[in-house]
């Protein structure tokens, strides 16, 4: 029962710097404004679960407080249930944070700490305590409920977190990095957790990480962002096979995407790229755009996932030479040098074959130019996104 | 084992320098509890223990004609009150400059500290001029009035309420709270030790407090507060130290037993758990 829109949404820091001065010398100030969030537009969904992805500093974590309330809205409108939210105050707009470190209060007890969420709004002693019981029933914590949070080790603290918010049925719950301080084996259990959680409550989730493999399985949507700009929004297989710029074709993906300069040269029966040496034709869904182009050599960034490259002793249509291998487990990435570029490819453990991965070794590779990704140099822009199907 | 020796000597060593100290810092205390029950001869007698612990003639002369029943009361009053008022208005201010961002707001802190250099004695006469002009003489509120504001202590809270995080401000605004609530239920709970800490401070210095004191109820015998009254006991005809210490004594008892009572909250108390780690 609560969809969320955005439209234009714009936070702007003024930022003042002290330049010299000292405690008896005045301090020229410089101001500078530091926009962390730039016209922030779409709309989220009843019941849906959006993360809001990006590396630090890009405006994700201002997004995800404006919605709660915690940070003014400097310019555009924020809907919640297509009422204009702007001016109200956080209590009246039925959201509940998780946030990253918690914020627990030490001196209360695991039910104290729930049940401070909603005394305020329910009076009655007996239902506040049902609800508290059955938030903590759903995340199991009952048999905590009367512990401090210091007794508690940190996944448990983290469902404390989650009961707060929960305890209270809010008609939105924004969690800003509530599994970034856990251990990487808690972490993909309460990923899990946090799956089947969403399940039990009717809430629309606005869910924010640096994580790419948090936002590839919780999401229904991801929102990939950069220096306070959004830089795509879609489901999240659609922003692994279709990614709309090289920022999200490198954010997204692990290990990251191979970039290669390339440039593409008209033919005349068609576009070709050189790569390593090798002069490859594009396929006709470049052409049309870039027949646009009046360049005779169009300067483009090639990406090639590590997944898609295949390895083997001899036959492939290039060579490299293997600096080093990771064998993670179920994986092994192999770092090449190619003609002094670095390649990464990744072969799953069960397809390898009896390939010398050893240092120093020549190892040859190919892979399909359906599986290549093209973009601008200069804008990064992918240049088939929106136009085909990208690839 | 020889390391051990060396230890042992160095901890006995230690602890014969603390207890000397110990005992010099405690000493007139204990001289004048002991000399609070000396008969007046006996007091010019340089013997340390009084004859009898019975004699209590001391208490009883004290608090009888020296009034000093009515000047613990004062005392008490001049001390709780002022002490309150002034922990509600550190805190407001330490609060507000944690928590809230306004333009000057580094300014006004530095100001506030900037009184922290000047010295109380400085202040006597404005003060005392202030307090005459606002017809305050020989009032409660004439003598708290100078003692409502503390910028060393504002500055302690906000020390301490700067360590709590602001997601646990947000967070309880986001439940409905609002700052007064915030104050009362989260950040006071786990600012216990050092509120505590400056109210016993706080109290003991207004009840010590003497000058002042003395010269803002000088007309007014019955207004005076205990340390004042102590002092009134012994008179340049009449020298009753034997008096005076009995006085005293019945003076330290409320600052013993609110140190008592509180002492338990002034143990560390933490942010244990509240956040990830």
């Amino acid at each position: 029962m609560a969809s969320i829109t955005l439209k234009n949404v714009t936070k702007v820091y003024t930022s003042s710097q002290s330049v010299g001065g000292g405690l008896f010398r005045k301090n020229k100030e410089k101001k500078k404004d530091v926009v962390a969030v730039k016209d922030f537009s779409m709309e989220i969904k009843d019941k849906e679960f959006v993360v809001l992805l990006g590396p630090s500093g890009c405006g994700k974590s201002t997004t995800l407080r404006m919605i709660a309330g915690l940070e003014e809205i400097d310019r555009g409108e924020l809907y919640i249930d297509d009422v204009l939210m702007n001016d109200t105050e956080s209590k009246d707009r039925d959201v509940a944070m998780v946030f990253q470190n918690y914020a627990l209060y030490p001196h209360m007890s695991v039910f104290d700490n729930m049940a401070f969420a909603i005394r305020k709004r329910i009076p009655d002693k007996k239902e506040v305590d049902r609800k508290v019981r059955e938030a903590a029933g759903i995340l199991g914590i009952s048999e905590y409920l009367d512990r401090k949070p210091r007794e508690l080790s940190g996944g448990q603290r983290q469902r404390v977190a989650i009961g707060r918010a929960i305890v209270r049925n809010p008609k939105v719950m924004l969690m800003d990095e509530p599994l970034s301080n856990l251990d990487a084996k808690l972490r993909n259990q309460m990923r899990s957790e946090l799956l089947k959680l969403r399940k039990r409550i009717d809430a629309t989730f606005v869910y924010v990480t640096h994580d790419q493999t948090e936002a590839m399985t919780l999401g229904d949507r991801v929102v990939v962002m950069k220096d306070g700009e959004v830089m795509q929004i879609g489901k999240p297989d659609e922003i692994y096979s279709n990614p709309a710029s090289l920022f999200v074709a490198t954010f997204i993906g692990n290990p990251q995407m191979n970039v290669i300069p390339v440039s593409a040269y008209r033919k005349s029966e068609g576009f070709y790229i050189n790569l390593f040496g090798k002069e490859l034709a594009l396929g006709v869904e470049y052409s049309s755009t870039l027949s646009k182009r009046n360049e005779s050599f169009i300067p483009l960034m090639l990406g090639i996932r590590p997944e898609y490259i295949t390895l083997d002793d001899g036959g492939g249509l290039f060579e490299g030479e293997v600096m080093i291998s990771e064998h993670t487990g179920n994986s092994i990435i192999v770092h090449m040098n190619v003609d002094g570029t670095e390649i990464v490819a990744l072969e799953e453990e069960r397809n390898r074959r009896e390939i010398n991965y050893t240092q120093d070794s020549i190892l040859h590779f190919s892979f399909s130019l359906s599986d290549v990704y093209l973009f601008d140099a200069v804008s990064g822009l992918n240049i088939t996104y929106g136009v085909g199907n990208g690839q | 084992m020889k390391r051990k020796k060396k230890d042992f000597l160095f901890d006995t060593l230690v602890t014969l320098i603390a207890s000397f100290l110990g005992i010099i810092i405690i000493f007139p205390l204990i001289y004048c509890f002991l000399s609070s029950f000396k008969t007046p001869s006996e007091f010019l007698n340089p013997k340390l223990l009084p004859s009898s612990f019975l004699y209590l003639d001391n208490f009883k002369n004290a608090l009888e004609r020296g009034n000093l029943l009515r000047y613990t009361l004062n005392s008490f009053i001049i001390a709780f009150i002022g002490t309150v008022v002034r922990m509600v208005l550190s805190i407001l201010a330490a609060y507000a400059f944690t928590f809230y961002d306004f333009k000057g707001k580094n300014f006004f802190f530095f100001l506030i500290l900037g009184t922290m250099m000047i010295p109380g004695d400085v202040l006597l006469v404005t003060n005392y001029l202030t307090v005459s002009k606002l017809h305050l003489l020989n009032t409660y509120l004439g003598v708290m009035i100078v003692s409502f504001v503390s910028a060393s202590q504002m500055f302690m809270l906000r020390q301490r309420f700067k360590t709590i995080p602001k997601d646990m401000r947000e967070a309880s605004s986001m439940d409905g709270y609002g700052d007064l609530w915030f104050i009362l239920k989260v950040l006071l709970p786990l600012s216990k030790p050092v509120v505590t800490t400056l109210f016993v401070q706080s109290f003991i210095n207004l009840w010590n407090a003497y000058l002042w004191p003395l010269i803002v109820t000088a007309s007014s015998p019955e207004m005076r507060t205990v340390m004042v009254g102590i002092t009134r006991l012994n008179s340049w005809e009449d020298e009753n130290y034997q008096l005076v210490m009995a006085g005293v004594c019945i003076s330290l008892i409320p600052s013993i037993i609110l140190f008592i009572i509180m002492r338990r909250n002034m143990k560390k108390g933490g942010l244990d758990g509240s956040l990830v780690g």
